[in-house]
C-alpha cells in the first residue's frame, strides 16, 4: 500500500516545504534559546528587579565647598514617594564605624580588608527572607557578597600563586567581621548566602547593621547618600527623566544592561516572528502537498474504501509518512540549532559573557509543541478528505 | 442479509414516472437468495448497486439492510459491511493498472482463512491466468482484468456477493469457469448473490428482476 500512495510521486514540493521547515525550527530554536539566555543573564547575581534602580546624588563642586549636602534629607526622601510612578523608596544604610573582613581559613593564606557594609530593607531585595535575617541571638550574619570583591580575592590568590576560588568554595569558607574601633572591638563570624552585582559593598540585614551602628558608632542619625527606589511597572522612563531633572544619577550599568536586555529582546521577538512566519508558511505548503497527493490519489482512497478499509487505517499510512517527514526535519533543525548554539555560546564566553551553556527546556519543549500542532494539522485535513471519498 | 428497497427511485427519473419491479416499489432481496436485475442500458442497474453499496445518494425513498435504513449506518457499520459482508464485482473493474494482479488481491483488507493470496492465485490459475500473477494489471486485456477482479471480490469474506455485468468481456470458456467459481464460493459461503445483466443469466439459479 505504500507503494502505491508514495511511489512515483513527485517530492519536489515536499523537499522545498521540508528546507522552509528546516531553517523556520533552527530560526524558532535559537531565537527561543537566547531569549532565555538573556532573560536570565546577570538574574543569579541580581538582588534588584528590573525596575529597581540605586540613586545617588551627582558630585558637585557645590557640595565639596559644603553648600549643598550629598546625602538624602527626610524631605526629599518624602518628596520621592509621593511621586506617582514610583512604587517604593528606601534609603541604603551603611555602617558608621570600622570594618574589617578576616579570612581566616586553612585552603587560602590569612586575608584582611577594610570594607563597607550596606543594608536595605528585605522587600526591594530579591533573596530569600529566610536566609537573609539576623536577630541577636544568632551565631552569625548573613551576607551578600560583591562580585567584585571575590574577583579582588581571586587576583590577590593569583598573585599569590595559589588556586583560585569558585563561589560555592568561598562560600564555605571560614570568614570574620570585626567592628568598631581599636577601644571597643568585637569579632563576628559572617557566611555568605548570596553574590550580587548590583551593590559593590557587602549587603547585611537591616537589623544588624542598625544595632552595629547604635553599638559602636553611638549614632541614630545616619547619614543617607544613597537610596533604593523602585519604579511602577513600565514607568522607568518617567523615574529616569525625574532624575535627571533634580540633579540624581543612577547606576549606569543596572540601566545599560536593561536597555541592552530591551533591545536584544526586541530583536529577538522579530527574529521569533520570523521563525514562525517561515515555519507557517512551509507548514502551509506541506499541507497543500498533502492535500495534491489525497487528490491525486482519489481513486486509490475510493477504492480501499469500498474494499473495506477504515478511515483510520487510510489516515495512518498518510500520518505515519508525515510525521517521518517532519521528525527527520526537526532532527536535522536540532543538530544545526546544537552546533550553533554552541558556536554562540563559546563566542560570547570569549567575549566575556558568562552565560549558561545548556538547551533550556524552552527550545526542546518549542520543538514538541511544533510537532504536536503539525500532527494535529496532518490528522485534521487527511481524515476531511477520506472521509469526503467515502459515500463516493 | 436483507435488503429491502421501499419506494426507491433515482432522482434523475422523477420527472419521468418509472414503473419496473424494483422503482417505485417495495421490494426484499431475503437471506441467501440468489437474484439478476436485468435492464436495457440506462435503466438503473448499476444506479440501484450504487445506492446499495452507499456510493451515490442521488435517490428518492428508502433503502434498508437488514432491516436499518442506510442513511442510519453509522461509518463504521459501513466499513463492517464492506469489509466482512459484502463482496463487489465493478462494472469498471477497480483494479489499479500501476500495480501486479499480486498487488491489487494483496488490496483487500482482511482475508478469512482459507481464502488468502494463495487460494485467490490457485483460483487464477485455474482461469489460465497463473502466469500473470506478478505482471502488472496495465498490460492485461479488459476480459484479463474482469477475472481478475472476480477472484479479488470471491477471496473477500462476505454474505452477499454483488455483481454488475461480471462477464462482459468473457468468452465461453472463462465464464462457465469463472460461474463455477461463484457457485461453489457462495455455496460454500451459504451466501447471497445480486447481478446485473443485460441479457439475462441462466446459470447460478437466479431470479430475475427487471428494471
Amino acid at each position: 500500500m505504500q507503494k502505491l500512495l508514495f511511489n512515483h510521486r513527485n517530492k519536489f514540493q515536499l523537499l522545498i516545504a521540508s528546507i522552509g521547515i528546516i531553517i523556520g525550527l533552527i530560526l524558532l530554536l535559537i531565537s527561543l534559546e537566547l531569549y532565555h539566555k538573556g532573560k536570565f543573564y546577570n538574574e543569579s547575581s541580581k538582588i534588584l528587579d528590573e525596575h529597581t534602580l540605586i540613586v545617588q546624588k551627582k558630585v558637585s563642586r557645590a557640595a565639596h565647598l559644603g553648600l549643598g549636602s550629598p546625602g538624602f534629607s527626610a524631605a526629599e526622601i518624602d518628596e520621592l514617594q509621593k511621586q506617582k510612578f514610583i512604587s517604593a523608596c528606601s534609603p541604603i544604610m551603611s555602617n558608621q564605624f570600622e570594618v574589617i573582613v578576616e579570612i581566616n581559613d586553612p585552603i587560602i593564606p590569612a586575608f584582611n580588608s577594610n570594607i563597607f557594609l550596606q543594608a536595605i530593607e528585605n522587600d526591594l531585595i530579591d533573596i530569600s527572607s529566610n536566609e537573609f535575617k539576623w536577630e541577636d541571638s544568632n551565631d552569625y550574619v548573613p551576607v551578600i557578597m560583591p562580585r567584585n570583591f571575590l574577583m579582588m580575592l581571586n587576583t590577590f590568590l593569583s598573585a599569590s600563586k595559589l588556586p583560585q576560588l569558585s563561589e560555592s568554595l568561598i562560600s564555605n569558607v571560614q570568614m570574620n567581621l570585626t567592628l568598631g574601633p581599636k577601644s571597643k572591638r568585637s569579632v563576628v563570624p559572617a557566611r555568605i548566602v548570596g553574590f550580587t552585582n548590583d551593590f559593590s559593598s557587602i549587603l547585611v540585614p537591616s537589623a544588624f547593621l542598625k544595632m552595629a551602628n547604635l553599638k559602636f558608632a553611638n549614632t541614630k542619625d545616619e547619614f543617607q547618600s544613597q537610596l533604593v527606589i523602585k519604579a511602577v511597572d513600565n514607568k522607568l522612563g518617567l523615574l529616569e527623566s525625574y532624575l535627571e531633572d533634580k540633579g540624581y544619577e543612577s547606576g549606569e550599568d543596572q540601566i545599560f544592561i536593561s536597555r541592552l536586555k530591551s533591545t536584544i529582546f526586541i530583536t529577538l521577538i522579530c527574529t521569533t516572528s520570523l521563525a514562525l512566519l517561515t515555519l507557517f508558511l512551509s507548514v502551509v505548503i506541506t499541507i497543500q502537498y498533502l492535500q495534491m497527493m489525497l487528490s491525486e490519489l482519489t481513486f486509490e482512497i475510493r477504492l480501499m474504501l469500498r474494499l473495506g478499509h477504515s478511515i483510520q487505517a487510510l489516515k495512518n499510512i498518510f500520518l505515519r509518512f508525515f510525521m517521518l517527514v517532519f521528525s527527520a526535519n526537526s532532527l536535522i533543525s536540532f543538530v544545526c540549532f546544537y552546533f550553533l548554539n554552541v558556536a554562540i555560546n563559546n563566542r560570547l564566553i570569549r567575549s566575556g559573557i558568562i552565560i549558561n551553556e545548556s538547551i533550556s527546556l524552552w527550545s526542546i519543549s518549542a520543538l514538541f509543541i511544533a510537532f504536536i500542532i503539525f500532527t494535529i494539522l496532518v490528522n485534521f485535513f487527511t481524515v476531511r478528505r477520506i472521509k469526503s471519498q467515502f459515500h463516493s | 442479509m436483507k435488503i429491502q428497497f421501499k419506494n426507491v427511485c433515482p432522482n434523475i427519473f422523477i420527472e419521468t414516472p418509472l414503473k419496473s419491479d424494483v422503482w417505485n416499489q417495495d421490494f426484499t432481496v431475503h437471506d441467501g437468495m440468489r437474484y439478476q436485475f436485468r435492464g436495457q442500458s440506462g435503466k438503473g442497474k448499476t444506479s440501484l448497486l450504487s445506492f446499495l453499496l452507499g456510493y451515490r445518494s442521488d435517490y428518492r425513498g428508502e433503502i434498508f439492510i437488514n432491516d436499518k435504513a442506510i442513511f442510519e449506518l453509522s461509518i463504521d457499520e459501513w466499513i463492517k459491511l464492506r469489509r466482512e459482508k459484502v463482496a463487489s464485482i465493478f462494472q469498471d473493474l477497480q483494479l489499479i493498472d500501476q500495480l501486479s494482479v499480486e498487488e491489487n488481491m494483496s488490496l483487500i483488507p482482511k482475508f478469512q482463512s482459507g481464502y488468502g493470496l494463495s487460494e485467490g492465485k490457485k483460483m487464477l490459475e485455474n482461469l489460465g491466468m497463473g502466469e500473470k500473477w506478478e505482471q502488472k494489471v496495465e498490460t492485461l486485456s479488459f476480459g484479463q482484468k474482469q477475472r481478475v477482479a472476480i477472484v479479488r471480490a470471491l477471496c473477500k469474506p462476505f454474505e452477499l456477493l454483488i455483481c454488475d455485468e461480471p462477464f462482459s468481456h468473457l468468452d465461453k470458456m472463462h465464464k462457465s469457469k469463472c460461474i463455477k467459481l461463484i457457485e461453489k464460493r457462495i455455496s460454500d459461503a451459504n451466501a447471497g448473490i445480486i447481478l446485473t445483466s443485460l441479457d439475462g443469466e441462466d446459470n447460478l439459479g437466479l431470479k430475475s428482476i427487471y428494471l
